[in-house]
C-alpha cells in the first residue's frame, strides 16, 4: 500500500520537477523629476509677442525675443519643450477629419512645414537643461498657447531655441 | 427488546408508467439477538424492506428505529455514518472490489473509523478468521470460488462489528455446499457474537436457520412458524 | 470526510487498460500542448523583451511610423549625437552609436531558384557596442563582400545549417557575399539577421542614408538628453524611441498570433476536456454496483468522488508527465520562423507549469459529469445492477 501512495506521489509531484526554476531581469530605474522654480512663471503675457513663423525670419543669434505659440511635444525628464506656429492647425482642428489619437504631432501637415514653423524651448540652469519635467507647470500641455520670454539660439541649420526666462501659459 | 421497529411504513417506487408499492402499511419488530428471515416470492418487496432497514433507501410514509434512532428522516450523510457503525451488509452478490485482494477489501470498511493501521489489521484478522480465509487474505477476488468470495463479503461486513448483519439472498448464487457453509457462518455469527441477523430468502432450506420467520406476500407480512 | 484509500484510485487505472490508456495519451496531448503554446507565446515575448533595454534608443526618421526599415536618417547622424549629446555611453574611449541600414530583401544561396525573404543590416564595428546580447560564435566580424550569419538565419530561410557554414556564399542585392562568421544574440530576432559593413551596402543600394541610430546611454535618464537633441535639430526631422518601448509596440503587433495560439490549444484541451469526462461517466457506469456497495458500506457520496477525481489526477499526472517530457525533449532549443525574423521556443518553467496545471485542472472538471452521477447514485437500485 505504502509503495502505491509514494507512486501516486510521485506521478502527482514529478512534473513539477521537471518545471525547473528560472531566474527574471530587473526592470531599468525609472527617472526622477521635481517642479520647474516658480520664477519661470509669468502671470500675464508679456508685450511685444511675435508668432514663431515671423520671428524666425527677423532675428539674430543671441537677441531677446518674446515668441508666442503652441506646444506641440516635450522631452521627457528635462525641462524643453517644441512649440509651433499658432498658423498650423493640428488635425483634430483640421476641418471634418476623422478623429485623431495624438493632434499634437501635426500628423496632417508636411513634416518640413512643421519644422519650418517650429522652434525649441529650454529652460536652463548655466549651460545645462534642467533635470525636471516641464509639462504641467501651470497648465503647460500639449496644445496649449504660450508666450515665451527669452534669448534666441540660432544654428546654422536654422533651428531656433528660445533660452527661456518666463513663460505665459494662456488659459 | 425490540432493536427493529417499523410502523406502518409504506414504499412506493416508479416502474416505468406504473407505480408499484411492494410495502402498504407495514409494521414489524425485530428483537436484538433474534436470526430474523423473511420469505417470500421474488418482487414481493424483501430487498425493499431489507434496504430500509440497513437505512440505504427511506420510506415515503411510516417510521424506522433501529436501536432507538429514527432513521426515516436522517440526513444522507447522518444515514452513512450510521450504517458504517450499526450495520453489516451481506449482498446476493459478494460485491468484491476486483482490484483489492481480500485482506483489503475487508479492510475497506474500517477507514471510515480512522483507525490505526494495527488496529485496522488486528480486526481483519479476526474476521477473516472468522470467515475461514485467513490463508487466503492476498488473493484477488477472481482468484476465490463463489463461496470463498460470500465469506469474504461477510468478513467485510462484521469487521466493523456491528450489532445488526442483514443478508439479502446470501446463498442465492451458490451451490449447495458453499450455501450451508454460509449459512452455518451467519448461525454462528449469530450464536456465538451474538449479532441480530436479518436474512431475505426465498429458500425454505435456508429459512430454516432463522430464529424467527415471516413470509411477505403482497406487502403484507405474516407470521411462519418459530425456530427449529 | 472520510476518504476511500488511495490504493483503491491507483489500482483502478490498471481495470481498463486502454482506456486508461487513451486518457493519459489525451492528459499527455494536452500537456504537451500547452507547453508548445506556452513555449511559443514565451519564446515570441521573449524575443522582443531580450532586444528591449532601459539604456539604449533608436533615433529614428518622425515620417517613418516607427518602421526602422521605412525610415531614413542623415548618413553622419552617429557622430552627430556623439559630438552634441551628453550621457552617451563609451566603451575604451569609442562612444556606442551605431548608425545602421535595415532592410528586408531577398536572399538567394548558390544554386536556389527561389527568393528567400531574409533582413539584412549594415553595421558598423560599433554595433556591437550598442548591441552587447551579440557575440560572435564563429568566425570574424564582415570586411566588404561579407557577411555574418546569426544563429537562427538557417530556420529563417528554411535551409539545412550547413548552407550557412563559414566559407559559403549568399547573395542579396545582386551581389555576393562570403559568410565569415556566425553570431549568436540570446532573446532577440537579431539572431535572424545577416550583418555586412554599412558603407558597402550604403553603395550597393544606392543609399547616402542609414535608417536609423541605435545609441547607447550610461543610464536610462539620459534618453532624454537625445529627445532634447532631436528637439534641437528639428531640421533633422527624428524621433527617439527607447528600445524598451520599440520591441513593446513589436510584441505588441504580434498580440493576434499570440492570442491565435491560445485559442487553438484552448479548442483542443475543451476536446480533451469532454473526452475524458466521457470516459469517467464510463468509469461509472462500469462500476455502479461497486460504487453503491461503497455507499452501502458507509463511504458518503463526497467520499466516492473524492476517490475519483484522485484518479483523474493521478492519470492526469502520468500522461502530463509523459507529455511534459516529450515536450522538453522535441521543443527545448528549436525554432520558429516569424515575419522577417525567427526565434527559438522559450521551453521553461512557467511554460511547462502551464501545461502541468491545464492537464490537471481538464482533469478536475472532466470529472464533474461522473460526480454528479455518483451523488445522484440510488444506492438501492445500484446494487441490483449487472
Amino acid at each position: 500500500m505504502i509503495r502505491n501512495r509514494l507512486f501516486a506521489l510521485a506521478v502527482c509531484l514529478a512534473p513539477f520537477v521537471v518545471a525547473c526554476s528560472e531566474s527574471k531581469e530587473s526592470a531599468p530605474p525609472a527617472a526622477t523629476t521635481a517642479s520647474l522654480p516658480e520664477a519661470y512663471h509669468l502671470a500675464a503675457e508679456p508685450a511685444g509677442a511675435k508668432d514663431v513663423l515671423v520671428l524666425k525670419t527677423e532675428l539674430k543669434d543671441g537677441d531677446s525675443v518674446v515668441v508666442r505659440g503652441r506646444v506641440q511635444d516635450f522631452v521627457n525628464g528635462l525641462a524643453a519643450f517644441v512649440m509651433t506656429d499658432g498658423a498650423l492647425k493640428p488635425c483634430n482642428e483640421e476641418g471634418p477629419m476623422p478623429t485623431c489619437e495624438t493632434p499634437w504631432d501635426y500628423c496632417c501637415t508636411d513634416p518640413a512645414e512643421i519644422t519650418a514653423a517650429s522652434a525649441g524651448v529650454e529652460f536652463r540652469d548655466g549651460e545645462n537643461v534642467l533635470r525636471t519635467d516641464a509639462q504641467g507647470f501651470h497648465g503647460l500641455d500639449r496644445l496649449k498657447w504660450v508666450t515665451v520670454k527669452g534669448v534666441a539660439k540660432l544654428d546654422d541649420k536654422g533651428n531656433l531655441t528660445v533660452v527661456a526666462d518666463g513663460v505665459y501659459v494662456k488659459p | 427488546m425490540a432493536l427493529i421497529e417499523l410502523l406502518e411504513v409504506t414504499k412506493t417506487y416508479r416502474k416505468g408508467e406504473h407505480v408499484v408499492t411492494p410495502l402498504a402499511n407495514v409494521s414489524l419488530s425485530v428483537d436484538a439477538g433474534e436470526f430474523f428471515v423473511l420469505l417470500g416470492p421474488s418482487g414481493s418487496g424483501k430487498t425493499t424492506l431489507l434496504n430500509l432497514v440497513a437505512a440505504i433507501d427511506r420510506p415515503d410514509r411510516g417510521s424506522i428505529r433501529v436501536g432507538g434512532v429514527e432513521l426515516g428522516t436522517a440526513s444522507s450523510s447522518k444515514l452513512s455514518d450510521w450504517r458504517a457503525e450499526h450495520v453489516g451488509y451481506v449482498f446476493q452478490q459478494a460485491n468484491l472490489v476486483p482490484v483489492l485482494t481480500a485482506y483489503e477489501n475487508v479492510e475497506l470498511p474500517l477507514f471510515l473509523f480512522g483507525l490505526s493501521a494495527a488496529e485496522r489489521h488486528k480486526r481483519v484478522a479476526i474476521a477473516l478468521e472468522a470467515v475461514g480465509l485467513a490463508d487466503r487474505a492476498t488473493h484477488l477476488p477472481k482468484q476465490l470460488s463463489g463461496g470463498q468470495e460470500q465469506r469474504v463479503a461477510i468478513a467485510r461486513a462484521i469487521v466493523a462489528d456491528p450489532e445488526i448483519l442483514v443478508a439479502d439472498e446470501p446463498t442465492g448464487n451458490l451451490d449447495h455446499e458453499s450455501a450451508e457453509s454460509v449459512l452455518d457462518l451467519l448461525s454462528h455469527l449469530h450464536r456465538e457474537r451474538k449479532k441480530t441477523v436479518v436474512m431475505v430468502t426465498h429458500d425454505p432450506r435456508a429459512a430454516r436457520y432463522g430464529t424467527r420467520r415471516m413470509v411477505l406476500d403482497k406487502g403484507e407480512l405474516k407470521e411462519e412458524g418459530t425456530a427449529r | 470526510m472520510r476518504l476511500l484509500p488511495l490504493d483503491y484510485a491507483v489500482r483502478n487505472l490498471g481495470r481498463r487498460p486502454t482506456r486508461t490508456l487513451l486518457a493519459a495519451a489525451s492528459s499527455a496531448l494536452v500537456a504537451a500542448l500547452l507547453v508548445a503554446t506556452a513555449a511559443f507565446v514565451r519564446g515570441l515575448d521573449r524575443t522582443f523583451q531580450g532586444a528591449a533595454r532601459g539604456d539604449t534608443a533608436i533615433l529614428l526618421s518622425s515620417v517613418a511610423e516607427r518602421d526602422v526599415v521605412r525610415s531614413t536618417v542623415v548618413a553622419g547622424l552617429g557622430e552627430l549625437v556623439a559630438a552634441s549629446v551628453r550621457g552617451v555611453a563609451t566603451i575604451e574611449g569609442v562612444p556606442a552609436i551605431s548608425d545602421e541600414i535595415h532592410m528586408g530583401t531577398n536572399l538567394a544561396l548558390p544554386g536556389d531558384k527561389r527568393a528567400r525573404p531574409g533582413f539584412v543590416r549594415g553595421v558598423t564595428e560599433r554595433a556591437f557596442l550598442v548591441h552587447d546580447a551579440v557575440t560572435l560564435i564563429e568566425g570574424r566580424t564582415p570586411r566588404t563582400g561579407e557577411v555574418i550569419v546569426g544563429r537562427l538565419v538557417a530556420e529563417q530561410l528554411g535551409v539545412e545549417p550547413v548552407a550557412l557554414e563559414l566559407g559559403k556564399e549568399l547573395s542579396f542585392e545582386g551581389a555576393a557575399f562570403t559568410i565569415v562568421g556566425r553570431f549568436a544574440a540570446p532573446g532577440t530576432t537579431i539572431e535572424g539577421e545577416v550583418w555586412t559593413p554599412l558603407a558597402p551596402l550604403r553603395g550597393l543600394t544606392r543609399r547616402d542614408d542609414s535608417s536609423a541610430t541605435f545609441v547607447k546611454v550610461t543610464e536610462p535618464a539620459a534618453i532624454a538628453e537625445l529627445e532634447l537633441f532631436a528637439k534641437r535639430r528639428l531640421d533633422l526631422e527624428l524621433v527617439v524611441i527607447p528600445t524598451a518601448i520599440y520591441y513593446k509596440e513589436l510584441a505588441d503587433y504580434f498580440a493576434p498570433i499570440r492570442n491565435l495560439s491560445w485559442a487553438l490549444a484552448g479548442l483542443i484541451a475543451l476536446a480533451a476536456l469532454f473526452g475524458g469526462a466521457n470516459t469517467l461517466n464510463a468509469t461509472v457506469q462500469d462500476r455502479v454496483r461497486e460504487l453503491a456497495t461503497l455507499r452501502a458500506v458507509g463511504y458518503g457520496g463526497w467520499a466516492l468522488v473524492g476517490s475519483l477525481a484522485q484518479e483523474a489526477l493521478v492519470l492526469a499526472s502520468a500522461g502530463a508527465l509523459v507529455g511534459l517530457l516529450a515536450a522538453r525533449l522535441f521543443l527545448a532549443g528549436s525554432s520558429v520562423r516569424i515575419a522577417m525574423s525567427a526565434f527559438e521556443l522559450t521551453v521553461d518553467a512557467p511554460a511547462v507549469l502551464a501545461g502541468i496545471a491545464g492537464a490537471l485542472i481538464l482533469a478536475l472538471f472532466g470529472t464533474a459529469p461522473a460526480a454528479w452521477r455518483v451523488l445522484k447514485l440510488p444506492v438501492a437500485a445500484a446494487l441490483k445492477e449487472n
